[in-house]
């Protein structure tokens, strides 16, 4: 009986477990540095300059060579971006790399090629140190790449403080989050 | 023997209502995503070029840990056995993992489409649902049991022997300093493993669960003679004659694609050899169990390149020997590198052409008229606090830095990865923790940052600039 009831309870747990994949916070970020930062095009941009703008951003962290969850957040996050095309909801999409010595732009259009990703979506790459001070800002950093965080960050309008969205929520859960935000 | 083990499995991959003989060729095309899959995750679809098993179980099968996630361990001889916490020593084993019966044909089916295990718990979201048929998983079964963890013959109770090459060119002098700093660190290595193996047979715990893979080590010099042909026999003889678990450092000025090939074909993890250029491999050549520091002229042009851009030269040309393969490819896929007519053609009209002659010590000078910078994969002399308290420790503070930081980086990676090795000691297991681990590893070489990751081969991803005469290296990143 004893183990029965032990049992019920592992399930229990378990399941509550899968419901809630995730957890949301708000956080507060601080204002982005000047970083230069390479886009796919090999082309210079600004973070802060593409967060100047008044849309809803979606931004997530990845790195070419990951062997986890960056190819199924890249995949989720897609998905999403098409179904927000559908409502008519402009977003704004970054990915940053964590892993920039081997993340070339070349590099990262390769990994990105098979997503089917739409117009803006931009995955960055940069200096070393730059990319570390972003993730130590979003507070991403692990220590290494292959401790990185499952972390989605949703920045619902200029001025507004981030949600932040740590562990594997399904596309159901972040098309509500970022609609209702 | 092998036709019995065969029959076996489809015996035991028998189901409910019918058997399927699994074809592990098959299997290993969908494990490797030859063969692609239709699969969801989270909801959304993820694509066939990144939804193959092996991405996040590994080559080895034996899965990881990254991120927060617990990648479990899926080779036949842990799959269709029942699990417990204790299942798979130092393996990733994962919650949803413990506890469960062994898998069947049929229950690993239902968990690849629906995501739920045997003991009824749902996998994580990250794990993708797959489209496959009841053939489809007969054929990853077929191929998740050929894995059958045999230890390599490397590998003896009581001992691990590991090598080193030694290529005829090499100087004595830089081969003993190479050799002094490994044997150093072994026996301090096998001077701790004694205790560890008398604690291993403590208590039952400790027999079963911590210290089983502790095993002295006993390095081989593999000194290779004569003309480079001829290597490829003589590694197979040194092989033969006492098989090694993996290769450590190594030093060649020579061609080293015989040492490469002998460790793809002999699975032997094979670290941070030091060299003046990287193998000459072809397209056939597999790069999985060769680590490597640093790509040499590869790295060495994307920096070139780098430099030039920022100097707004558009046209360069390539000065002096570079194997003709290098050439073509830079020809064609850069339009900025010029053949020798061309650039004649340009100048003539007035532009700049800048000139890139890689040297005899695989360093590269680039000069644009006056200017000048010189590119190198490791500058003359290394400072490195950690390694040069470790030298002085040991009494080789004499020895060149450059050497005795190199081969204490190798040896040190070869302990990193043994420690994390189960039962079976898989190389591409091991491997696999370097790729992971060796960027939070201390670096006791000169490059500024060493890391590797899945399908990364070299560590250090820039190379050493000086800019005109001067002695003054700096690393730069293309």
């Amino acid at each position: 009986m004893k183990a029965r009831i032990l049992t019920l309870a592992l399930l229990m747990t378990s399941s509550w477990a899968i419901a809630s994949d995730y957890a949301q916070r708000v956080q507060d970020v601080g204002a982005i540095g000047a970083a230069r930062l390479i886009a796919r095009d090999g082309r210079v941009h600004s973070l802060a300059q593409d967060l100047e703008s008044p849309e809803t951003v979606v931004l997530n962290f990845f790195f070419t060579s990951c062997s986890s969850f960056c190819s199924t957040q890249t995949a989720t996050l897609a998905e999403l971006q098409k179904r927000l095309m559908q409502r008519n909801k402009k977003v704004r999409f970054i990915s940053l790399s964590i892993d920039p010595d081997s993340d070339t732009p070349d590099a990262i259009r390769k990994f990105v090629s098979p997503f089917g990703i739409g117009a803006g979506w931009q995955f960055y790459t940069g200096k070393f140190d730059d990319m570390l001070q972003l993730q130590k800002q979003f507070d991403v950093y692990r220590g290494s790449k292959a401790a990185h965080a499952p972390v989605v960050l949703i920045r619902s309008s200029l001025g507004s403080k981030w949600l932040r969205v740590e562990g594997y929520p399904d596309l159901a859960a972040l098309e509500r989050l970022v609609v209702a935000r | 023997v092998l036709s019995l083990k065969a029959l076996l499995l489809t015996l035991l991959l028998v189901s409910g209502e019918r058997a399927i003989a699994g074809n592990a060729e098959r299997g290993k095309a969908l494990y490797f995503g030859k063969t692609t899959l239709s699969a969801q995750v989270s909801g959304a679809d993820l694509p066939g070029q990144r939804n193959a098993c092996v991405s996040c179980h590994r080559h080895s099968a034996l899965g990881g840990f990254e991120a927060d996630l617990v990648v479990p361990a899926i080779a036949g001889r842990f799959l269709f056995q029942p699990a417990s916490p204790l299942t798979g020593h130092s393996l990733p084993w994962a919650i949803e993992q413990q506890e469960r019966p062994a898998y069947t044909l049929d229950s690993l089916h239902e968990a690849l489409t629906t995501g739920v295990s045997p003991a009824g718990r749902r996998l994580r979201s990250v794990m993708p649902r797959y489209q496959l048929t009841r053939e489809d998983v007969a054929d990853l079964s077929a191929y998740l049991s050929q894995l059958d963890g045999r230890v390599p013959p490397g590998v003896r109770d009581d001992k691990i022997y590991l090598a080193t090459v030694i290529t005829p060119d090499v100087q004595e002098t830089d081969s003993q300093a190479m050799l002094a700093t490994l044997n150093a660190f072994i026996r301090a290595k096998n001077a701790a493993t004694r205790q560890e193996l008398a604690r291993s047979r403590v208590s039952a715990r400790s027999q079963q669960q911590m210290y089983r893979n502790y095993r002295s080590w006993e390095l081989l010099p593999w000194r290779l003679t004569g003309a480079a042909h001829t290597w490829p026999q003589q590694l197979e003889t040194l092989f033969t004659q006492q098989p090694v678990f993996g290769m450590v450092s190594g030093m060649s000025g020579a061609d080293w694609s015989a040492i490469h090939r002998l460790c793809e074909s002999r699975e032997l993890p094979c670290l941070f050899a030091q060299l003046r250029q990287v193998p000459q491999l072809t397209e056939q050549d597999t790069a999985f169990f060769n680590v490597y520091f640093h790509s040499g002229l590869a790295t060495h042009l994307s920096v070139a390149e780098h430099w030039l851009k920022s100097k707004d030269v558009m046209h360069y040309q390539l000065q002096g020997p570079l194997p003709a393969p290098t050439q073509l490819a830079l020809l064609n896929q850069n339009s900025a590198w010029l053949s020798d007519e061309l650039a004649s053609s340009v100048k003539s009209k007035g532009a700049v052409v800048a000139l890139v002659k890689p040297q005899p010590d695989s360093s590269v000078e680039v000069s644009i008229g006056q200017e000048s910078i010189r590119i190198a994969d490791a500058p003359p002399a290394v400072v490195n606090a950690r390694s040069n308290a470790w030298l002085l420790k040991n009494g080789l503070a004499h020895l060149p830095t450059r050497i005795t930081g190199m081969a204490l980086q190798a040896v040190t990676a070869m302990a990193e990865i043994l420690s994390h090795a189960d039962l079976s000691f898989s190389a591409a297991y091991c491997l696999e923790r370097l790729e992971h681990g060796l960027e939070s590893m201390p670096n006791y070489t000169g490059y500024e940052r060493l890391s590797l990751a899945p399908g990364q081969r070299f560590a250090a991803k820039g190379s050493f600039v000086a800019l005109g005469g001067s002695q003054q290296w700096t690393w730069w990143q293309p």
